[in-house]
């Protein structure tokens, strides 16, 4: 082939900045350490790197994520711990005072001591982690216990006709929570209305009343506010707007020490993985109504048999003691299985994170040694071309002519 | 004489050994003709008869051919190259990774969602996502804008480059006339077609007068002998001689079709696909937002401030009524923090019921729809057609890497064009040069050729000189 000069330059210069370009892509990976510097230089490589960046920064969070719940759920379990703690030296007062050898008067004191134990159940029931209540379900800005009863708000199930509202109110005179039901037998305006009441939240129902009848000796009046007493003898009221019941419209009171909800509250752990770490304080501390797993309510009622020095009373109070302590223990496990499946969670996050990590790597970063090894050949290259340009360009016949 | 014609193209060829475009010029010597006296014929010399250039028509012509391919995918490589960097993804603050942080907010804030700390945190990183947004749209429409500009400085050059062609075609006609070749002329006008080529595919018809008749790939006439008609741009259309007709869809290639197809094509694409996935958060979002209860327990706030065109400001309800064939156009540039949740960070709606602040199932529904499966439409762009659209299942996130991933594809392809084009167009102008390029070493041989035919004729005048002397001093 016929070589004219401005084939030589022209191919001198052309290989001369494409071996430049190469050492300039080498330079900018070693200096960044990243194979990818923009989109366009592994656009598939890139997109795998974007996925395992997103797929890390989520396993970071759902490191945070389980971290919080840990938080949540060992602050639980040790005052779970304490719960258990109280309750044995309940158990040891009870022993103790059921025994015909003690004195009124030193049974009173117990009483007291019983009292306190009973506070520092409310206390442990008030818990707070960074001003937050863990007992308290969704209500985490509320004390989920008080020291006395009180009768709550009075709630429409959400299956009733009656388009009322229910308003309750009154002086509880009781010593145990109540989980109160009233339930339309026979439907009505008030006064035509029939109703029943369940004290321990419908698990047995009282005799079916009317709520017509006004005498003073019926043991079902009705008052001129439209309130109904349930039952008549405990000083909870339940009263209501003019409207017509149906039958099995029910409504709700409950008389508790507990303000909180029974809202789980949930945490993400993984893609799709929920999990509960709280427990709310109806299951800590037992449920309004139910006298045998309520441990306030054992503690009231051991308290009232102190004070009346009522040996019979402190034995059975003593039974409902050996009962309770399972309870405890129950959820003792159940926080603590939710404890350890979360330190799983958090080993196996930490695994797939390192995984990612080394894929990511793999996808992203620059083999330092082989860029080196390659930038040094590409440097010999570059000379060898330098040279080889050096020594054609000095050739020209001109230079052989006198 | 003839050698001295010789030395002088031989001069000429030195001369312009490094002007581009130049074919190299070669004497043709012929011998007189044959004088016959008596019994003998006798050879009468030589003459110059023409000069002709060197030239290769074919590969002229397949090298204007691939330089239009050539600056065509040039000039979008380096528009691309641009954009690539406003997806910047390799880097630490990418679109993604605002996004990350968008969705850890909202799982920070389903593990407290008491906490002011964490909704001030979540409101912050949804006004970065959004500002996000706001500059990836801001730079393609500021991209797409500044194509007309570099249109017009093309066309421009364009409308330059045909009046100088006709205007030598006039010059080359009369030159040629007489019947010689006018090579300088045509070198130029060589250069020119290289010029107009690398703007624009056109085809190139050389008459039988000399003249060569100039018109885009699709039959629109640039060049017809000595008239040139020049191209102009209006608005978003391109005119022909003032002819009101847009012919914009008919010009492909070179830079301008590049230009062309990075303003209706490309960028408009890429803006339409923004938007989609702005427009799908922004509905995703809202719609659970909407329902989910504040701190305060209140309800029906917005997250994300609604599209200003489409949806009545006042009526709120239009993002949860609205079915997910929503209009999104223009969403990248209209996402924002709604007014209900501006600076109110309380207004979050992390919960799904009245009267329980440690609610946090909103939250948590709201954290999940970054892995949840949604369709969204993918516009397609094709100059002169209207875009389609394609439902696509796949989260959010994947979305953009997918757009992200394109981008990187498709300069990755036009990197990979460019320089097969450009060994192409090397190995074709090797192959140009081999014939028309100018070799000094044969230069210097074809001088000292004609140098010592010189001297040679030089020594027969002298020669003839002395046999005239001897015979006048014959006395």
């Amino acid at each position: 082939m016929r070589v004219s000069n401005r084939t030589i330059y022209q191919s001198i210069n052309d290989r001369l900045s494409a071996i430049a370009d190469q050492l300039r892509t080498i330079n900018e990976q070693i200096a960044s350490g990243k194979k990818i510097n923009r989109l366009s230089d592994d656009p598939i490589g890139l997109t795998h790197a974007l996925r395992l960046k997103k797929v890390l920064s989520q396993m970071g969070q759902y490191g945070k994520n389980v971290e919080h719940g840990q938080s949540w759920l060992n602050l639980t379990e040790s005052s779970l711990q304490t719960v258990n703690d109280l309750v044995i030296r309940a158990k040891e007062i009870a022993n103790q005072m059921a025994t015909g050898t003690y004195s009124g008067a030193q049974r009173s004191s117990a009483a007291w001591e019983i009292r306190n134990l009973m506070e520092q159940l409310v206390q442990i029931g008030n818990t707070k982690l960074t001003g937050r209540y863990i007992f308290s379900g969704y209500q985490e800005t509320q004390a989920p216990f008080d020291r006395d009863l009180s009768i709550h708000q009075a709630v429409a199930d959400t299956g009733n006709t009656y388009a009322g509202t229910a308003t309750s109110s009154g002086t509880y005179t009781g010593l145990f929570s109540k989980n109160y039901i009233v339930e339309i037998t026979t439907g009505g305006v008030l006064g035509t209305a029939e109703y029943q009441v369940s004290e321990d939240g419908g698990l047995t129902w009282g005799s079916n009343l009317f709520t017509t009848d006004a005498d003073a000796g019926d043991p079902n009046p009705v008052y001129s506010d439209n309130s109904l007493e349930v039952p008549y003898d405990q000083g909870t009221r339940i009263s209501f707007t003019a409207d017509t019941f149906a039958v099995g419209d029910r409504f709700t009171i409950e008389v508790s020490r507990y303000n909180g909800d029974r809202n789980d509250m949930e945490i993400a752990i993984g893609t799709s993985a929920q999990m509960k770490v709280n427990l709310t304080g109806n299951v800590a501390l037992g449920e309004a109504g139910d006298k045998e797993n309520n441990i306030l309510d054992i503690l009231a009622g051991l308290n009232h048999s102190l004070q009346n020095n009522d040996i019979t009373g402190v034995q059975s109070a003593l039974e409902e003691l050996n009962q309770y302590q399972p309870l405890v223990m129950g959820n003792l496990a159940d926080v603590g299985s939710r404890l350890n499946r979360l330190e799983m969670s958090k080993n196996l996050l930490s695994e797939l994170e390192l995984s990612n990590t080394t894929r990511l790597s793999e996808v992203e970063d620059v083999d330092v040694v082989r860029a080196i090894t390659d930038l040094n050949a590409k440097q010999q290259i570059y000379e060898a071309a330098l040279f080889s340009a050096t020594q054609i360009m000095q050739l020209s016949l001109v230079d052989f002519l006198r | 004489m003839a050698q001295q014609k010789g030395i002088n193209v031989t001069g000429h060829n030195i001369a312009n050994v490094n002007t581009p475009g130049f074919t190299r010029q070669r004497v043709i010597l012929e011998s007189n003709a044959v004088a016959t006296t008596t019994r003998l014929k006798m050879g009468l010399g030589v003459k110059a008869d023409t000069v002709i250039q060197y030239f290769d028509q074919f590969t002229t012509k397949n090298i204007q051919q691939k330089t239009s391919a050539l600056s065509e995918y040039e000039s979008k490589k380096s528009i691309l190259d641009y954009l690539q960097s406003v997806f910047n993804e390799t880097s630490e603050n990418g679109l993604n990774k605002t996004f990350e942080e968008f969705w850890n907010a909202w799982q920070d804030l389903a593990n407290n969602p008491v906490g002011v700390p964490e909704r001030t945190a979540l409101l912050q990183k949804t006004s970065h996502l959004c500002e996000r947004f706001h500059q990836i749209n801001e730079d393609l429409l500021r991209t797409k804008n500044e194509m007309n500009t570099n249109l017009d400085v093309s066309i421009d050059e364009l409308n330059i480059f045909t009046r100088q062609i006709a205007s030598l075609n006039e010059r080359i006609v009369a030159a040629e006339a007489s019947g010689t070749t006018a090579n300088d002329l045509r070198d130029q006008r060589n250069n020119l077609i290289e010029k107009v080529s690398g703007l624009i595919d056109a085809a190139y018809l050389e008459e039988q007068n000399g003249a060569i008749m100039v018109m885009t790939s699709s039959g629109i006439a640039l060049v017809n002998g000595n008239q040139s008609w020049d191209l102009e741009r209006t608005g978003q259309e391109i005119y022909w001689n003032d002819v009101p007709t847009d012919i914009s869809e008919k010009l492909s290639g070179g830079k301008i079709g590049a230009w062309m197809d990075l303003r209706d094509e490309i960028i408009p694409q890429y803006m339409a696909n923004l938007d989609e996935l702005a427009g799908s958060l922004i509905y995703s979002v809202n719609d659970l937002h909407f329902q989910g209860n504040a701190l305060d327990g209140s309800t029906g706030y917005l997250l994300f401030a609604p599209n200003p065109g489409t949806t009545d400001p006042g009526d709120e309800d239009d993002y949860v009524t609205h079915t997910p064939a929503l209009e999104f156009a223009g969403a990248a540039r209209y996402i924002a923090l709604s007014t209900d949740v501006e600076r109110q960070p309380g207004r979050i709606a992390a919960g799904t019921a009245p009267g329980e602040p440690g609610n946090n199932e909103n939250a948590l529904a709201i954290q999940a729809l970054q892995d949840a499966t949604l369709l969204i439409r993918k516009w397609t762009y094709q100059r002169g057609t209207d875009p389609l659209s394609q439902d696509q299942s796949g989260t959010l996130d994947e979305f953009y890497t997918i757009l992200a991933g394109e981008i990187g594809m498709l300069v990755e392809e036009m990197g990979r064009s460019q320089s097969f084009q450009q060994t192409m167009i090397n190995q074709l102008n090797e192959i140009r040069d081999s014939i028309s390029g100018v070799s000094l070493d044969e230069e210097m041989i074809n001088l000292i050729k004609y140098q010592h035919a010189f001297t040679a004729a030089s020594k027969l005048v002298n020669a003839s000189d002395e046999m005239l002397q001897d015979l006048l001093s014959l006395r």
